[in-house]
């Protein structure tokens, strides 16, 4: 029995502070500046039960006053019928900003939400200006930059093999370097992996699986080099070249296409001939 | 000695209060990824819900309710208690202003912390009537004397009855201070 007193006059107490102090107790948050003077007022704004109706509101703002510009005017004309404090939240400090909500594109009528540039002005690039669908396609009302993938598809087809008109082609010099297209190598769902061939220059097989930089020692992937490994020392492959009568032997790709030191790029009378032009050649320069 | 206790008793509790609030958090943060925040206002009523519906138990060891066995409505009482508070600490994340709401989620988590505390004690109960049941069968006793002895021994039970004691109040004012967030939010929402 008097644990039950206790537990009566410990709940009135709470009830009373409550009472007493709604603001400290009950109140999310500061307002902002400019409604300061009613801080302590809560129901300058709150209508029991009703929450916080637009008259509320309006009964200080006039939307004539609010539109700072006729887009403004306008645009909340689009949606005088929704509560205000969808947008205009308070409670949230003193920063007015801050009490702005995330615009909720659901609150427009739907003939305006599915007419984006009835709202937002169209973007005056040169991608812009490329695609022809509608903006959802590529953009969400969650958020502008939240482009899922970039169907390539909506470009008009004019453009859409003309990858630098968007892309920045990338400024190494093996890029420099390519006057191909882009869409050899790359493909438009994603830039890497791009499928270069590299089996078109030299077969890159178990042996020779290695990073880039162990033969192209430079960005300029023109350039390599085959002694930067054990295997292939200057000497060695110097002893190998001269029996055969060969002085040439820094451009390897030249004549091997692969590991297999069979494996010659050109016809076997190509390869007599550039011999015997290699011997012409040592011979004048002994001549010398 | 000391070890046992940490390893028994504190890690245990450790460890479910703080799924509790790794849980509530990573809810929040999915919420907050997928730009869905306003689900936390709704979190409130699902919390309050199932800790309603928890107290089933309540009803029936008071006799109120017919269905159901004490055992199975106490297992519900403990995961959907749980389940409630972690929807409700969603529900508050780490934007509440006013004192009320932070003595609410405050009270809250003391509710759980006694919860678990009180989970605890039933094991060692349990544990305690099960040693002493084996004890007095070896001593030759029969069956009927066992529960005559077992009766009237209430060391488990006594420490059982005393966290009764502070974890119902401990309910009582979260309930109250839920009350009033509850009431206030009707009254100016």
């Amino acid at each position: 029995m008097k644990q039950k007193h206790i537990f009566i006059i410990i709940t009135v107490i709470i009830i009373g502070i409550v009472i007493a102090f709604p603001h400290k107790m009950l109140s999310p948050g500061t307002l902002y500046q400019a409604h300061s003077d009613i801080e302590n007022k809560c129901f300058a704004c709150h209508k029991i039960g009703a929450g916080t109706p637009n008259e509320s509101c309006i009964s200080c703002h006039k939307i004539s006053d609010i539109s700072k510009n006729n887009a403004t005017l306008k645009f909340h004309k689009k949606i005088e019928n929704q509560s205000c404090i969808s947008c205009h939240s308070d409670h949230k400090g003193l920063n007015s900003k801050l009490a702005l909500n995330k615009f909720d594109h659901f609150l427009l009528p739907e003939k305006d939400r599915n007419s984006c540039v009835s709202c937002h002005a169209q973007p005056k690039n040169e991608l812009h200006n490329q695609v022809s669908n509608s903006c959802v396609s590529c953009h969400s009302t969650r958020s502008w930059t939240a482009i899922a993938t970039f169907n390539h598809d909506l470009i008009n087809a004019k453009s859409r093999n003309n990858c630098i008109s968007c892309h920045q082609s990338p400024k190494d010099n093996f890029h420099s370097s390519s006057s191909t297209n882009c869409l050899s190598c790359h493909s438009i769902k994603q830039w890497k992996p791009s499928t270069f061939n590299h089996n078109r220059f030299f077969i890159l097989d178990n042996n020779h699986n290695v990073s880039c930089v162990t033969c192209h020692k430079t960005k300029d992937y023109k350039t390599y080099t085959c002694f930067g490994c054990h295997e292939h020392s200057m000497n060695n492959i110097r002893e190998e070249h001269l029996e055969e009568g060969i002085t040439n032997f820094t451009n390897c790709i030249k004549c091997h296409r692969s590991a297999n030191e069979h494996d010659i790029r050109m016809s076997e009378s190509d390869v007599r001939n550039y011999i015997n032009r290699e011997f012409k050649n040592n011979e004048e320069g002994d001549d010398d | 000695m000391k070890n046992g206790v940490i390893l028994k008793d504190l890690i245990p509790f450790a460890i479910w209060f703080s799924s509790m609030i790794i849980a509530a958090i990573l809810i929040d943060v999915i919420l907050h990824l997928f730009g869905i925040v306003f689900i936390g206002k709704y979190l409130g009523y699902l919390g309050t819900a199932t800790i309603l519906f928890s107290f089933m138990y309540s009803l029936k060891k008071r006799k109120k309710i017919n269905f159901s066995t004490p055992k199975i409505l106490l297992d519900y009482h403990e995961y959907l208690a749980l389940s409630g508070s972690i929807l409700i600490l969603v529900h508050a994340g780490i934007h509440v202003n006013a004192i009320l709401p932070w003595l609410a989620i405050g009270m809250l988590l003391i509710n759980v912390a006694s919860g678990l505390v009180g989970k605890h004690l039933l094991a060692q109960a349990n544990k305690t009537m099960r040693e002493k049941k084996s004890d007095l069968k070896h001593s030759g006793m029969t069956e009927e004397e066992i529960t005559k002895a077992l009766f009237w021994d209430s060391t488990a039970m006594d420490s059982m009855k005393k966290w009764r004691e502070i974890h119902l109040p401990i309910t009582y004012f979260l309930g109250l201070l839920s009350l009033i967030h509850i009431v206030s939010v009707i009254f100016f929402n």
